[in-house]
């Protein structure tokens, strides 16, 4: 039998507060004690992990796809590249500007989303995706194209008592991308908590139902997909202040599918699903990249590269059957074995005495046996 | 109270409701009856406004709720529960209600997203989505998912999800299909029930006849989507043409 702990009892709280200071304490750790390129690397990690949290408010939650969330990551980084550089802006009016250029277009992408579901959606998404580069290559010259945040464009706050060397910078980068991370978490978090998340899940579970409850499905959906594309956006900001060059092929529709597969890794419709998710689809990659093997056995030797990819893939199907619902799928129901929370009981509503007098007999019964 | 006139229904050539007039009063339990294909689900979806009616009115007091949207209509007062269930099966059967309260709430995506002043409202919400579970016997499962019960508990909890709403009209569409002998009977006790203590007038789709006949104040019958009569259950019973809709004619 598994320990039961209690919602909102001091166990709980203190569990809670423990794995907060565990991440926080990893995070002061790895910041102070990691090389400049591991850094660069987990930075990496986190802008991939933003994104993925993006889509997973979107298809997770909400249950609509897109395979166009490239397009916003790009939309933001070319704004930030562009107004920093040739407008002078301060980088993180860049950020804000993106965001709401993101929104405005999430809205706009929402808007077929009404009429349109599943394999369709993801059809009309994936268009996106795909005329994105395009339209990139066409109407940004390569001054423009080459823009980023990089060099004096984004530096440290003297507060921070950091300067724009390399390591410092590398240092600064990632605090960016984790306080960014944190704020997409929190966002989405908060959302699936409140009455919006339920309307959210309704809308997936039963859009009928949910619209007689009183859901408004074309606010609710176009809203939705707004908010994910900003936050979308945000993880191309972070990419525009990391890289030293963008070119149109910097957000094509690969980034979209390296989104989709962090969040399906890591656990669509779990919170921490799509931060875990990413990570691990990084660093596996990452690693694959540099150690796969040479494949000589095979006729005209197949190169590391496409053994990589090879090999990777390979390993997301296999997971997919160990763990159908993602690796927080999996390690929450490790967890359940060893652990329970019990939610906190029913308090009576002071609202509505009149039900009190029917709580039944049968249903004493019914929950004395349960106990 | 509820005031339908002349509504017909059109989906292409296929008249689904043809000139379908009747009036529900507060507080009246209505049964709606037919053969199948008779067009008593495209009532109903019309009045909670899943289909849009191609001619006719249909007045909530005095109210034109043809105008009214889908998700309007819980906050003007009508629920409903689904023929064949439409229920969150991810969710549990507390948030399940919970959103059947979505339409008493405020707190937008901003209020929401940066918790500001829901946290008690949140609260409340949870403690009266656990009264109404309660009220039908389904508190000890309020924090198991929907999916995998058995049917009778999620036809309660429909009704739970439904009450949640504030309604002050209820619309049932064959409550009782799939339950058991003792289920129905059990069922048509807590119909009366809520309609006295939460102040219902209810509709209902059912083809449960004794049920329907043993609750119902006033029944409508309906056959390719006309009236065929209406009037207390005892008259409409013996009307000739509701006889010969159900069991047919001898030629």
């Amino acid at each position: 039998m598994p320990t039961a702990i209690k919602e909102s009892s001091p166990p709980h709280w203190l569990a809670r507060i423990l794995a907060v200071a565990v991440l926080a304490a990893l995070a002061l750790y790895i910041a102070s004690s990691a090389k400049p390129s591991t850094l660069g690397n987990i930075t990496e990690a986190c802008t991939l992990a933003v994104a993925a949290v993006a889509l997973n408010l979107l298809l997770g939650f909400n249950g609509q796809i897109s395979i166009g969330h490239s397009t916003f990551a790009g939309l933001a980084a070319f704004t930030a590249g562009y107004s920093v550089n040739f407008w002078r802006w301060n980088p993180y009016v860049s950020l804000a500007v993106g965001l709401v250029l993101c929104f405005v277009l999430g809205l706009a992408l929402g808007l077929p989303a009404l009429r349109l579901k599943g394999p369709y959606l993801a059809l009309v998404t994936l268009a996106v995706a795909f005329v994105w580069p395009t339209i990139a290559a066409k109407f940004l010259d390569k001054k423009v194209k080459a823009s980023t945040l990089k060099g004096t464009k984004l530096q440290p706050p003297t507060w921070t008592g950091l300067t724009n060397s390399r390591p410092d910078r590398a240092v600064f980068l990632y605090w960016l991308a984790v306080v960014i991370l944190v704020l997409a978490y929190v966002i989405v978090r908060n959302l699936r908590k409140s009455r919006i998340g339920r309307a959210l899940v309704a809308v997936r579970d039963n859009e009928t139902a949910a619209a007689v409850m009183g859901v408004n499905l074309k606010f609710t959906k176009t809203v939705t997909f707004g908010i994910s594309a900003a936050i979308a956006g945000a993880s191309g900001w972070l990419t525009a202040a990391r890289l030293d060059r963008l070119d149109e092929n910097s957000f094509t529709i690969l980034n979209s599918i390296k989104y989709l597969l962090a969040l399906f890794l890591g656990g669509a419709a779990t919170l921490a699903g799509p931060i875990v998710g990413a990570f691990v689809y990084y660093f596996v990659d990452d690693y694959l990249k540099t150690h796969a093997p040479t494949w000589h056995w095979l006729p005209g030797p197949i190169s590391k590269g496409p053994v990589a990819s090879f090999l990777l893939g390979t390993i997301v199907i296999i997971f997919v059957f160990i763990a159908p619902f993602g690796l927080v799928g999996f390690i929450k129901d490790q967890v359940r074995r060893v652990f329970v929370v019990t939610p906190r009981p029913l308090k009576q509503a002071v609202a509505s005495p009149e039900l009190i007098e029917h709580t039944s007999d049968a249903t004493a019964a019914e929950s004395s046996a349960q106990d | 109270m509820l005031d339908v006139q002349d509504v017909s229904v059109r989906f292409g050539g296929i008249v689904a409701l043809d000139g379908l007039s009747f009036t529900i009063d507060e507080g009246q339990i209505c049964g709606l009856i037919g053969p199948n294909g008779a067009g008593k689900t495209t009532m109903f979806n019309v009045i909670s406004r899943i289909y849009d009616a191609t001619s006719g009115r249909v007045s909530f007091h005095g109210k034109d709720l043809l105008a009214a949207q889908a998700h309007g209509i819980a906050r003007l007062g009508i629920a409903r529960t689904f023929q064949n269930l439409a229920l969150f099966p991810t969710m549990t059967l507390l948030e399940n209600v919970m959103v059947g309260a979505h339409s008493q709430g405020r707190g937008g995506f901003m209020k929401s997203t940066f918790r500001i002043g829901t946290a008690k409202a949140e609260r409340d919400l949870r403690d009266e989505a656990g009264d109404l579970l309660r009220s039908l016997q389904l508190d000890h499962l309020a924090f198991r998912p929907a999916s995998g019960l058995p049917f009778g508990t999620l036809k309660r909890l429909e009704i739970a999800r439904a009450l949640a709403a504030r309604p002050t009209f209820l619309l049932m569409d064959e409550p009782a299909s799939g339950l058991t002998h003792g289920e129905v009977d059990e069922l048509s006790e807590t119909i009366r029930r809520v309609r006295d203590d939460f102040k219902l007038s209810v509709m209902l789709v059912e083809h449960h006849m004794a049920m329907v006949m043993g609750i119902s104040d006033k029944v409508v019958a309906m056959e390719f989507g006309r009236k065929i009569a209406e009037g207390r259950p005892a008259e409409v019973q013996n009307n000739e043409r509701v006889i010969a809709a159900y069991l047919g004619t001898s030629a």
